[in-house]
């Protein structure tokens, strides 16, 4: 995806490696109990499946 | 999703009827369906009204009866077969493995521990195999069970100052056309931190998406959601109004449209049950 204000190549980060629970110098780790993450990336993506996530999501854990 | 009226169950998004077969008192019952020749999933009704799908066994198939539960009788003066219009999905219960463009899903619960209670691997059930390491052990997050997970779940503990996991760069990580991110977790402490970062650098000129719990600028002693997607120094944040209280699990989503920079996260801050 190209920034349409600065013409910078962005969001995948290619070649960088997702992190979790830190930021990708080493710094800002968090501090936290991480039970579920779940990503979905699509052209198009069914709003359904959003609202089933969250159901999913909310009945699990009580939320 | 699941409604019980009188000897009557319904499920939603049933596409056949099944004939329920339950020994049943006037107002409970505990009992077993027939299900149909398709062997679909059987059925298991409790004496509350709440019914969930077992796989097919060998008793599955056929247009036949099943031992109620228990034994006839269990729930009150026995009886005999109720017919009801009990909605199956034959695919089992919705869980995110259903969803088109899903790219990873880490799940606490089928999350492996070593003997000292540490994380080493938490495999991705995508099937896209994004599974998340750790190379050290100090890395390793600690697996947190029973009374000490989340709401009944397993978690992952992240300790604020060592504890991490990476994930290799695939194509199945390279969001640039609409994503969501969703996480279920729970604050204990820290300033601004991310759950999920895929940056190219730390900072605000990186380019990336990046899922914080962090303080607001202009409210730092309020912790609450923050999603930045940069592009080359465009720089956005989404702060929604609820704020992340301490030793709650909370849910968060952030969205993109692929067509700007643009987040709509949305949590739940309520309490275990």
């Amino acid at each position: 995806m190209t920034d349409v204000q600065t013409g910078v190549t962005g969001t995948d980060a290619i070649g960088h490696d997702l992190f979790l629970g830190r930021n990708i110098d080493g710094t800002q780790h968090v501090k936290a109990d991480i039970a579920e993450v779940v990503a979905i990336a699509a052209a198009t993506i069914d709003p359904a499946d959003i609202v089933m996530l969250q159901s999913y999501f909310d009945a699990k854990y009580g939320l | 999703m699941v409604a019980l009226d009188e000897h009557y169950v319904s499920l939603a998004h049933c596409p056949r009827p099944l004939r329920l077969c339950a020994f049943a008192s006037s107002v409970t019952f505990v009992g077993t369906a027939c299900v149909g020749s398709d062997a679909s999933p059987v059925v298991v009704v409790s004496g509350d009204g709440a019914a969930s799908e077992m796989p097919s066994g060998p008793d599955a198939g056929g247009d036949e009866r099943l031992p109620a539960v228990g034994g006839p009788g269990t729930g009150g003066d026995g009886g005999g077969a109720v017919d009801a219009t009990v909605a199956v999905d034959a695919a089992g219960p919705w869980t995110p493995a259903r969803i088109a463009g899903l790219a990873l899903w880490l799940d606490g619960d089928t999350a492996v521990a070593d003997v000292n209670g540490r994380v080493a691997t938490w495999t991705d059930k995508s099937g896209a195999g994004n599974d998340a390491t750790t190379v050290t052990d100090v890395q390793k997050p600690v697996l947190l069970t029973g009374a000490d997970g989340l709401n009944a779940h397993h978690a992952l503990h992240f300790d604020g100052t060592a504890k991490f996991m990476t994930i290799t760069d695939k194509a199945s990580l390279r969001w640039t056309q609409s994503f969501v991110i969703e996480a279920v977790f729970r604050r204990i402490e820290a300033p601004g931190a991310p759950i999920l970062a895929k940056v190219t650098a730390a900072g605000s000129q990186f380019n990336g998406i990046a899922l914080y719990m962090g303080t607001v600028q202009f409210n730092p002693s309020t912790f609450r959601p923050i999603v930045e997607i940069n592009l080359g120094g465009f720089r956005e944040q989404s702060v929604p109004n609820t704020a992340f209280d301490e030793g709650v699990a909370h849910r968060v989503r952030a969205t993109w449209d692929a067509t700007r920079p643009r987040r709509s996260p949305s949590s739940s801050t309520r309490p275990p049950p």
